[in-house]
């Protein structure tokens, strides 16, 4: 009779909790499925090629002049060719001169369209050595000739008669703008 | 012996009325059904419109044989559709900027941008809201700027530029 007594039926509580639990069960197995959407596309890609900055000195006219006092000379010394693919500014930078050939000569050189060298001097006399003298824009597959005047002095020195030394550089020069 | 023999038949009286008792158990219920409903779920789709995609070399269109040089800027754009079907669908474009393969030291995405009617910024650099659906456009720009140094090296080089990738996604509203 006394177990019979102790026995209890499920409380309010019992069923509440139970209840909860159930509710907490569902919740976790919606969370499971939770998401969203998306979309993902690609846009093409591509090879580029770098070009080239090449500029093309040729020799034209290699003549030796034979000068005298008075007498003068001009030579388009180099074609100069832009066979790159961007513009250049040209430029020209005389060597060291001989002292003599300083002192008794007039040099300029400058840019033409052709070999025929018309066209005022872009680079004076005055122009010292190392400095940059400019020629202007060349565009790819353009070309220019590159011109050199010397005039002796009509009072040069006998001595410089049969001088054989007389050689500087003359540099020409392309940098992209 | 009296008490045992009273108490055994109170008991067994007892279980008896038990017994008769549960056989009467009982409860009532009444069932009703609600109506029933089909829905159908939207979509959120990127879709690259055909004949959209253009690479350009200096503004203009590129062309197989064309060089690039210091100072050049290439720009690639191209269409897309969104499509966003769904009531309180909210999401956002991101671009992954396709990677240079070579000179990417000199040679940098200058800018990535979405251009289109319901775009918003996200507030996130390279991230987009969109709201609606329609056409938007990728707009992505390479430069590779002039400078003051020498730099022969780069002369010649095959430079490759990587697929660009248009995430889209959803998002909370």
């Amino acid at each position: 009779v006394t177990g019979v007594r102790g026995r209890r039926r499920p409380g309010l509580w019992a069923v509440l909790v139970t209840a909860a639990l159930v509710v907490v069960a569902g919740i976790a197995t919606s969370q499971a499925s939770m998401a969203y959407w998306n979309s993902q596309e690609s846009t093409s890609g591509v090879t580029l090629q770098a070009g080239t900055a090449d500029l093309v000195v040729t020799g034209v006219d290699e003549r030796e002049p034979e000068l005298y006092p008075g007498a003068s000379a001009t030579l388009a010394i180099a074609e100069v060719a832009n066979t790159g693919d961007v513009d250049l500014d040209l430029s020209l930078t005389f060597g060291t001169r001989p002292t003599a050939l300083e002192a008794a000569a007039t040099i300029s050189a400058w840019r033409a369209g052709t070999s025929s060298c018309d066209g005022p001097p872009d680079a004076p006399s005055s122009a010292a050595a190392g400095q940059r003298i400019d020629l202007g824009r060349l565009e790819p597959t353009g070309t220019a000739y590159l011109c050199l005047g010397v005039v002796l002095a009509p009072d040069a020195g006998a001595e410089l008669q049969d001088e054989p030394d007389w050689f500087f550089d003359v540099t020409v020069d392309g940098r992209q703008p | 012996v009296n008490r045992i023999v009273a108490g055994t038949a109170a008991l067994a009286a007892a279980v008896v009325l038990c017994a008769a008792g549960g056989s009467s158990t009982a409860y009532w219920q009444d069932a009703e059904t609600t109506t029933s409903f089909t829905m159908t779920t939207g979509s959120l789709t990127l879709t690259p419109i055909a004949d959209t995609a253009r690479w350009m070399l200096d503004g203009a269109p590129l062309e197989s044989d064309a060089r690039v040089v210091p100072g050049s800027s290439v720009g690639y754009t191209q269409t897309f559709e969104v499509q966003m079907t769904g009531d309180g669908l909210a999401a956002t474009v991101g671009i992954g900027p396709g990677a240079v393969s070579a000179m990417a030291d000199t040679f940098q995405l200058a800018s990535a941008e979405l251009i289109g009617a319901g775009i918003e910024a996200s507030g996130t650099p390279g991230l987009w809201r969109v709201r609606d659906g329609g056409e938007v456009t990728v707009a992505l720009q390479y430069d590779w700027p002039a400078g003051a140094a020498v730099d022969d090296d780069s002369q010649g080089v095959s430079i490759g530029i990587d697929a660009s990738t248009l995430l889209l996604a959803q998002v909370t509203p």
